[in-house]
């Protein structure tokens, strides 16, 4: 018979082994919460702990964020009376995902900064801090586009992983050199791609990022399309990098479409189409946004199949200032027959 | 920050607003027989002993009155309204005004549960008589708006909307302030003023504790609904689309989720996919269900205009395969907004074009202030014939 010490310990391991091969079988999330009830049964609160945290990233990956955002408050009540200092940045962390995923960023921001403070009060383990790095690199990225900041999170990120040899070091990578090339930089890609440290990293992750940068480098559109469908494992199926790319391909595109039109007053649709290489309902989907959206001055006439470009129409101010002036008279003359009525 | 369950700070549930809602869809010719609800609605009865609210259930719908049963909750209820009857007796005789005041309370909040609708607006009223403080009498009236709601008395709502008004403003807290803004955007919302329940909506989606009324995700519902029909195209993404307590539940809520998209992405076959299911959810609410057509109607309005608003013509072809409708259907609906003045358009038909003629903004503000100054004259003489006796 074992003792109780050694069971928990016996289980724990079992189950980190079992969670850690990332098999999917879907059993998961019901071993995770029988090994709980167990636990609980037993008494052992910090195997139970421990568990809740593993079955959160579970419903992190399941996503099933209710459930995940219900059993993180409960922990995190009672990880802050225990003071179990890291096991809380593990759970703030686990939040700050969860909310990254649910696309609520001031409340993702504010996971992070507890989860940093909380860090910064014990010997914080090079992994843990990495993971730390990569989410504030993650969340600088997302809707603040402070690709400055994102790019050292990741590069410590990417250090801190290095120092371990954990195989998320590449992932790293890959979002240093997607932050290049949202800064315009692509050419700097090319420098970090054959410096030292990360040259026993190349492989499919980093040609993929290559040859996205010259893509942009080059402002083609049809490579970069080209380049997403080679590349789709890498580049689509991350849902950081997509909708980067998302936003980047869209920007390019409107950059292009603007500089086409340009010269022109009055301008076939199937001509923009056919110096853009693209095809033409595409382009004229993208143009009536565009308009829509104020993007640019002008308008679609499908019935000449034509794009016509306005001058940009100094406003004329008299007019609405005129307006005013009458609506204020009225006023004024309110007030009078009130005053008026008061006297007769 | 983990989440707060605010809902231990929402009030209580006190009348019970899913019972109207039961009670609503059993009105509906749909659901007048289903089962399942018929027997939420009589557990509810049973468990809370309401025997006014039950008579009042099987006259309107038209149900066989369960004598027995009635008899039964007519008992609890004297029994328990001479017990707290006593408990007021008694503490007006022995006890104080505190007392006195918080067993009248209770005595209308029961009443209030039992579904006697008279009998609770009359003990409320004798109640705040004896109430004082700010925050007591704001809570009574703001039980007084939930019955309103509750029963739709318009009048009640009205007359108690403003009393609460006037006393926030003597000095009401943060809390009662975001919770009238709340019942205040119901009410807009169930009388068609869409803009004004937009706007309180959207004030108080982070600091949502009316529980009592309805659940956060209804809520959340009900806000992208009045903001879709209510915002211009840069105020919606602003508030709706980056607003991170919208997103966050939009997660869970698919179908709302892809109808706010489908329209601010343009994609308007999705979008009257989506607005066909949207019409039928809000067929079902007790609140939205007078306004379904309405909503549709102007939704639709807003879709085309939304096209309309990048071209100066494009083809009828073009516009049917969009919308993926067929073109007679284009040409009918356009057709009828253009004859009642909502869109700015011309339909071509023989050349199976659409052209917008949109006023030109210089000639608009010509008319405009030609047609003002003239309205500005007429007062003036008018002004002018007054000052002069």
């Amino acid at each position: 018979m074992v003792s109780k010490a050694k069971a928990a310990k016996l289980v724990r391991g079992l189950v980190d082994l079992f969670l850690d091969m990332e098999a999917g079988t879907g059993k998961e999330v019901e071993l995770c919460k029988e090994c709980i009830e167990w636990a609980k049964d037993e008494k052992r609160t910090f195997l139970r702990q421990a568990l809740e945290a593993r079955l959160i990233a579970l419903y992190h990956d399941t996503k099933d964020y209710q459930d995940a955002l219900l059993l993180a408050s409960s922990l995190l009540r009672e990880l802050k009376q225990l003071d179990d200092k890291a096991l809380l940045v593990e759970v703030q962390l686990l939040e700050s995902r969860i909310y990254h995923s649910l696309s609520n960023l001031p409340k993702a921001r504010a996971a992070l900064t507890s989860g940093r403070t909380t860090a910064n009060g014990i010997y914080c383990p090079p992994k843990l801090q990495a993971a730390l790095d990569m989410q504030s690199g993650i969340l600088h990225a997302a809707d603040e586009r402070d690709f400055k900041t994102a790019y050292s999170y990741f590069y410590e990120a990417f250090e801190g992983y290095d120092s371990i040899d954990n195989p998320k070091a590449v992932v790293a990578l890959k979002y240093m050199l997607l932050c290049k090339i949202m800064l315009n930089t692509a050419d700097e890609v090319q420098a970090i791609v054959s410096g030292k440290l990360a040259l026993k990293y190349s492989g499919p992750e980093v040609e993929a990022m290559k040859s996205i940068a010259q893509a942009s480098h080059k402002r083609s559109l049809a490579e970069f399309q080209k380049t997403l469908g080679t590349f789709k494992a890498q580049l689509s199926d991350d849902p950081i990098v997509n909708a980067h790319l998302k936003t980047l391909y869209d920007n390019l595109l409107e950059q292009n479409l603007c500089r086409i039109i340009e010269p022109f007053s009055r301008v076939q649709v199937q001509h923009v189409s056919n110096l853009i290489k693209l095809p033409m309902d595409q382009v004229e989907k993208k143009l009536s946004q565009m308009i829509l959206d104020k993007k640019f001055h002008g308008i679609l006439d499908q019935g000449a199949g034509v794009l016509i470009v306005f001058e940009e129409t100094a406003v004329d101010k008299t007019y609405e200032n005129s307006l005013d002036t009458i609506q204020n008279m009225g006023k004024v003359v309110d007030a009078l027959y009130t005053k008026a009525k008061k006297l007769t | 920050m983990p989440i707060e369950n605010l809902e231990e700070q929402g009030l209580e549930k006190n009348p019970d607003f899913d019972l109207a809602q039961w009670r609503f869809l059993l009105e509906t010719p749909k659901n007048k027989n289903a089962p399942e609800i018929k027997k939420n609605i009589l557990r509810a009865v049973e468990a809370n002993n309401m025997a006014p609210y039950y008579e009042d259930l099987c006259k309107s719908l038209s149900w066989k009155c369960d004598d027995k049963l009635l008899k039964k909750m007519k008992d609890v209820n004297a029994a328990e309204l001479k017990k707290l009857d006593d408990s007021i007796e008694d503490a007006e005789k022995n006890l104080g005004e505190t007392e006195v005041r918080e067993f009248m309370l209770k005595k209308a909040e029961y009443l209030c549960k039992i579904g006697d609708k008279e009998a609770a607006l009359s003990q409320f009223r004798k109640t705040q008589e004896k109430t004082v403080t700010l925050g007591y009498r704001l809570d009574l009236v703001f039980h007084l708006i939930r019955m309103g709601l509750f029963y739709m008395d318009h009048d009640l709502i009205n007359r108690n909307l403003e009393k609460a008004q006037s006393l926030i403003d003597e000095g009401g807290d943060w809390d009662r302030r975001n919770r009238l803004k709340v019942y205040r955007g119901i009410y807009c919302m169930s009388i068609r003023d869409f803009k004004q329940a937009a706007g309180l909506f959207l004030d108080t989606v982070a600091t949502f504790t009316s529980y009592e009324l309805m659940d956060y995700p209804t809520f959340v519902t009900y806000t992208v609904f009045c903001s879709m029909i209510a915002l211009e195209r840069p105020e919606l993404r602003e508030k709706v689309v980056k607003g991170s307590e919208i997103l966050e539940v939009l997660h869970s809520l698919p179908k709302i989720r892809n109808f706010l998209f489908s329209l601010y992405d343009c994609h308007y076959g999705e979008f009257f996919r989506m607005l066909a299911q949207v019409e039928d959810q809000m067929k079902y609410d007790r609140f939205l269900a007078p306004h379904y057509r309405y909503y549709t109607r102007e939704m639709r309005i807003i879709a085309y205009t939304q096209l309309l608003e990048s071209y100066r013509s494009l083809a009828l072809d073009y516009m049917a395969q969009a919308f993926g409708v067929t073109v007679e259907f284009i040409d009918q609906e356009l057709a009828r907004f253009i004859a009642a003045g909502r869109l700015h358009c011309k339909i071509d038909k023989v050349g199976g074009i659409v052209e917008t003629n949109r006023p030109d903004s210089k000639n608009w503000q010509y008319q405009a202030t030609i047609k003002q100054g003239d309205i500005l004259l007429n007062r003036i003489q008018k002004l002018s014939r007054v000052i002069n006796i």
